[in-house]
């Protein structure tokens, strides 16, 4: 309860005799995980939107909601990144002692993690009994029918042990785990965004201001505009090139052939390019992978279907991402991935990224940080990504990557039960302000405006003023266009690592991807228990397609004027 | 004359390379790692990863002819040579680009398992951080906790972990939890119950990339029929 209001929008009630029953069954016990409680508020939990004796509270349901599966030895993965280590490192040794459950708490690299789930959809195997996956799977989760849908189950079998302060309503990205159907599959645990970054400081320098006008003709500023941030990756990779002695570079990304470099490109970067169509979350009839839409049914990707994945806008959009690589990032780059490209620009060489994961933003707070001033405030900042030449007013302006707790069917009940428990722990406003402090990943509204996240604004150079604004809502995961994530994402990196091995063009590239992606779609529009299958357009001239207005958008022969604004502007947007 | 020879050469070779595909079995490359994969006499094995491969192939109306190679030779072996593919091997992230996968052929779990006189209780794998682990040349499991900067040391068979493990130059040894006893029970060690199970790999057949994905296809295609008309849930026990 808070305000005196119920905090769950959903009946949810914890049946007496389980309490007087878990209570009484383990009365030596109860005291042992009532002292473990005080112990982990004590030391470890001591940042909530909750007062102490509510926490004690909210523990002590905990204890007694899991007393029929102590001793028991559940399994989740999720994939690699702080929030998570801290998950499997902290909170879980914490559950066990307030439990007695034990918590293998599993942390791999997303592909693993993407292989995993599909395997146990596959095999029907309960590998885990609970998945931190990202919500990009949600047009996975709601067409199969093999994933438990949390909001009947805590109404229903999972009643008893779903936590009565659960408070649905105060996570921020419910709506990216929830189907079409309006059912919640997937329960977010962290969330970050794919943002610009440059150096604040770099920027600042009114020496480098004057020569970046006297050489461009307009100001230097937050780029609004992917020509705007060619011209500043030009300027400090080859103009200015050296800082205080060290060489420097105007743009950073990452190239190696590896599966990060698929969603390097899926995570909205066609999007950013405007090769969609307007709209949000995900732009309609054609998103932001480019595939078509016919009400819930995926029609196509390639542009001969309707789609827009090898349309001139998706092929700009891969032509600049390696031209950008490789004409001003540093060399390493094209060696990095997803995990170790993210905390590089931590080392101070970097004035700018065009596509930076929040999810790395600890490495940027950490003592080793060479990107935070001498008062411990940072050098940097983040600002809305600029955008292509494409873009419109209306599309999708971002990438947010939302883990969300998911559980499959064939998990047996027990475990299913237990696994739950452990779950709704890692985000109970107990633990959840504390987990945001350490790793900054915002799940819950009240933690967001809680005045503890709100006095580290100085400290995390624009992450707060972001997520306290609409922009949570609009910087979006993949959705549910996307039939079968697993399936389908594999494609990406395999096409994508031929342009950087000059193997293929850009186009040739985006081609062959689109028409795997067809491929595909028509053999998943074959599987009769598929929800809202795909169901392709049959091939027409492409010029037909291009000439309709909206997506897929023909060849610009115009590019845009370069765009800047000073950084209180450009964060207005908002 | 020179381009007719030239041609010539181009053709027979194209032919060459149609024959390679249409006919020849593939070469799979495997270790002794019981109950997964048996070594027998005479280049036969038993075991149940090597029984699902087994029947995926019988579906899939394919061939093969089996090897055995040390793991970490097998998985190079895989990555280089046409034509051959290698199992039961752990699929990561990491090792993704490298092979193309068929798979899983075996759900592991890997424990972590001290010298029953010298335990070490471990409640999060963050704990096993002070302690000196061994596991085998291959493993993706050990280089998994390589990269997570754990201290780990790679012996080039399975069995010699424990060996490590036995002669006090490690402290913990990481093993798939149903290989565990019979690696012991073979080497006449007594072990104990694993400190933790604390990580689970999907154990794959990773093939050559060059070998054509119709053909890879087919057999994955075939394993995913046993798997869904039940026919390997009596060959692939999960303990949970």
């Amino acid at each position: 309860m808070r305000n005196g209001t119920p905090e769950i929008n959903l009946s949810v009630k914890v049946t007496l005799p389980l309490l007087v029953s878990g209570l009484a069954a383990f009365p030596a016990h109860a005291d042992v995980y009532t002292d473990a409680a005080e112990r982990w508020l004590t030391n470890e939990f001591t940042e909530s939107t909750l007062s102490h004796e509510q926490q004690m509270d909210e523990l002590a349901w905990f204890s007694q909601a899991a007393a029929p599966y102590r001793g028991m030895t559940i399994r989740v993965v999720s994939e690699r990144i702080d929030t998570h280590v801290y998950e499997a490192n902290v909170l879980a040794r914490a559950f066990r002692d307030i439990t007695g459950i034990n918590v293998i708490h599993e942390v791999t690299g997303e592909d693993d993690l993407v292989k995993k789930i599909r395997a146990q959809m596959d095999t029907g195997l309960n590998i885990y009994d609970g998945y931190i996956n990202d919500t990009d799977f949600i047009g996975t989760h709601f067409r199969y029918g093999k994933t438990v849908a949390l909001s009947d189950y805590i109404q229903a079998e999972g009643a008893e042990v779903t936590l009565p302060t659960l408070d649905l309503d105060d996570f921020i990205g419910l709506d990216f785990g929830t189907g079409p159907d309006g059912k919640l599959y997937q329960l977010p645990d962290q969330q970050f965004a794919n943002l610009y970054w440059y150096r604040h400081d770099w920027f600042s320098r009114p020496d480098l201001q004057r020569q970046f006008e006297t050489q461009y003709g307009y100001p230097l500023g937050v780029p609004q505009n992917w020509a705007a941030y060619e011209d500043i990756a030009e300027f400090f990779s080859h103009r200015v090139q050296r800082i205080d002695g060290q060489r420097i570079w105007g743009h950073m990304d990452y190239g190696r052939t590896d599966p990060s470099l698929g969603w390097r490109v899926s995570d909205a970067w066609l999007s950013l390019a405007g090769a969609g169509d307007t709209g949000l979350p995900n732009g309609y009839p054609v998103d932001e992978w480019g595939i078509r839409m016919d009400g819930c049914h995926p029609v196509g990707a390639s542009v001969a279907r309707g789609g827009a994945l090898n349309s001139p806008a998706a092929v700009y959009a891969i032509t600049k991402y390696v031209e950008w690589l490789e004409q001003f990032a540093p060399p390493q780059a094209f060696e990095l991935t997803f995990t170790s490209s993210g905390e590089w620009i931590a080392q101070g060489q970097v004035a700018q990224q065009v596509f930076w994961y929040t999810a790395f933003m600890p490495a940027l707070t950490a003592p080793t940080s060479r990107v935070t001033g001498q008062d411990g405030r940072p050098l940097w900042r983040v600002a809305p990504s600029p955008r292509g030449a494409y873009w419109q007013e209306g599309m999708k302006s971002g990438y947010q990557d939302a883990g969300g707790w998911t559980f499959l069917k064939n998990t047996p009940a027990d475990r299913l039960a237990a696994a739950w428990l452990y779950a709704q722990f890692t985000v109970s406003k107990t633990v959840s302000l504390q987990k945001l402090l350490v790793n900054l990943t915002p799940i819950r509204l009240s933690d967001i405006e809680s005045e503890q996240f709100g006095e580290q604004a100085p400290y995390l150079g624009g992450l707060v003023e972001f997520y306290r604004s609409n922009a949570r809502n609009i910087w979006t995961p993949t959705g549910v266009n996307v039939p079968d994530y697993a399936a389908l994402s594999g494609y990406w990196w395999q096409h994508l690592s031929q342009v950087l091995r000059h193997q293929a063009s850009p186009e040739e590239a985006m081609t062959a991807l689109a028409r795997d992606i067809d491929i595909t779609l028509e053999e998943l529009g074959n599987d009769p228990d598929l929800s809202c299958a795909p169901q392709l357009n049959p091939p027409r001239p492409e010029a037909d397609w291009l000439q309709v207005p909206g997506a897929p958008k023909p060849r610009l022969t115009q590019q845009p004027t370069p765009v800047t604004l000073p950084y209180r502007e450009a964060i207005e947007q908002w | 004359m020179v381009i007719l020879r030239r041609l010539t050469g181009i053709l027979l070779l194209l032919t060459a390379c149609g024959g390679s595909r249409a006919d020849e079995p593939l070469t799979l490359l495997t270790f002794d790692i019981p109950p997964l994969v048996n070594e027998q006499e005479g280049r036969q094995a038993s075991g149940y990863a090597y029984r699902v491969v087994e029947r995926m192939f019988e579906l899939a109306g394919d061939e093969f002819r089996l090897e055995f190679q040390p793991p970490k030779r097998a998985l190079r072996s895989a990555m280089e040579l046409p034509n051959t593919c290698a199992f039961p091997v752990d699929r990561s992230q990491e090792r993704e680009t490298s092979l193309s996968w068929i798979g899983p052929v075996s759900v592991s779990r890997h424990g972590l398992y001290s010298h029953p006189d010298r335990p070490h209780p471990i409640a999060t794998l963050d704990d096993a951080r002070q302690w000196s682990i061994s596991s085998y040349l291959g493993s993706g499991v050990g280089e998994y906790l390589q990269t997570q900067g754990f201290d780990i040391h790679l012996a080039s068979k399975p069995y010699l972990g424990l060996l490590m493990l036995q002669a006090n130059r490690v402290d913990l040894w990481i093993a798939d939890t149903r290989a565990a006893p019979l690696i012991a029970r073979a080497q006449g060690i007594e072990l104990n119950e694993p400190e933790l199970v604390f990580f689970t790999t999907l154990r794959s057949m990773g093939c050559n990339t060059s070998i054509p994905q119709e053909r890879l296809r087919k057999l994955e295609r075939a394993l995913l029929t046993l798997y869904r008309n039940g026919e390997l849930a009596d060959i692939i026990e999960l303990a949970p």
